[in-house]
């Protein structure tokens, strides 16, 4: 069983997404980048792109980012995006 | 005294008005759902993004952005929150009292105007207050792009140095009966608006924290204008809420007056005919 950490996917007008994930991907502004469970503290500028999450049951989840930021410390991270649609599979 | 078909219309008018009202009121109750759900939604990313700018500017030591600087203040602009549309009790009237004030309390010409609602507008155009930018035909709901469009135009005339200072009144909701009109400083962003905070301060920052600080000032500005059109828009329906319930109970016992004259009256014409006949037939004896 993969370690979980928390995660918040925040716009401006609302919570998209709150909860235990596995992994994530996210388009930062110097390239792609994944964040496991217990990632050092990091805050970094996102750029457009494709936002992949494994949520806690394995099952992936993807969005469309138009930049933003993401801040992990503790285990808990955060994304908060600028627009975020949901992107086809 | 009024005539007994003069009572029977007005009866009739006052009646139609509270029905008025009654739908009014309803259509505000529901707006005001909405709105207060759209201005909670926005909660937790106003809370992360100030979180992260305390954090960013309590753990990096130096960071300079002319957003963040304050400086001598000679011009100001006030951005009024106000409504496009009255029939919301004292909405409209305690923001740009509040403003009146502010306007007096400045030397002429130092504090100019970026208003947004029709109401605000006639207002400053009525009293002749200078100025600099309007926004009517509000949407329904708070919208992000025209805090957007706001923030932007605002952050420009700020950086170009036609205004020094930028403060927002606004009319904070608390719940359905009580509502706050406050100003707050909106640039500079400044330490007061942004508590420092010691913060985790080991943060790897990517690229760098200057140019993630660059990029998050606009987006707390954006935020939090966000936070104010959408705070603004809750008290409005909760206004127009209670205001038009009052209107309704008032209509509601005016219709209970009225129909107590009318019936007065008319009992008054029967009572009237009757010793009339009695004293008609008591003439014939």
């Amino acid at each position: 069983m993969a370690s979980l950490f928390k995660l918040s996917i925040l716009t401006p007008e609302k919570t998209l997404f709150e909860g235990d994930v596995q992994y994530l991907e996210a388009p930062g502004t110097e390239g792609y980048f994944g964040v496991l469970a217990h990632h050092a503290a990091l805050v970094t500028a996102l750029s457009v792109g494709t936002l992949t999450v494994r949520a806690a049951s394995g099952t992936e989840e993807r969005w469309q980012v138009a930049g933003g930021f993401f801040e992990v410390s503790n285990n808990v991270a955060t994304v908060l995006a600028d627009a975020v649609t949901v992107a086809k599979s | 005294m009024a005539s007994p078909k003069d009572l029977r219309r007005r009866i009739r008018a006052t009646k139609s008005m509270q029905q008025i009202f009654k739908a009014m009121e309803m259509v505000a109750a529901a707006k005001l759902r909405r709105a207060q759900a759209r201005a909670q939604a926005a909660n937790p990313y106003a809370t992360k993004i100030t979180a992260m700018l305390a954090n960013l500017s309590g753990s990096a030591a130096e960071l300079e952005h002319p957003l963040f600087k304050a400086r001598e203040v000679k011009t100001t602009a006030l951005v009024l929150i106000t409504a496009d549309r009255g029939f919301a009790g004292p909405y409209n009237t305690a923001v740009l009292r509040v403003a009146e004030q502010r306007l007096k309390s400045a030397a002429p010409g130092s504090v100019q105007c970026v208003v947004v609602g029709r109401k605000g507008r006639d207002y400053l155009r009525r009293r002749g207050h200078p100025v600099l930018a309007t926004h009517t035909d509000l949407p329904g709901e708070a919208s992000l792009e025209l805090a957007r469009q706001i923030t932007s135009d605002l952050t420009e005339r700020f950086v170009r140095g036609e205004v020094d200072k930028v403060e927002i009144l606004y009319t904070h909701f608390v719940n359905a009966i009580v509502r706050k009109v406050l100003t707050e400083t909106f640039l500079p962003i400044g330490t007061g608006t942004v508590a420092q905070s010691a913060g985790s301060g080991s943060a790897i920052f990517e690229p760098n924290a200057e140019s993630i600080f660059a990029e998050l000032l606009p987006r707390y500005a954006t935020a939090k204008l966000y936070a104010s059109l959408a705070d603004s828009l809750a008290s409005e329906h909760s206004a127009r809420m209670v205001a038009m319930g009052s209107a309704r109970k008032n209509a509601g016992e005016l219709v209970d007056s009225l129909t107590l004259t009318r019936n007065r009256l008319r009992q008054a014409a029967i009572t009237r005919e009757i010793s009339e006949l009695v004293g008609g037939a008591e003439a014939l004896n």
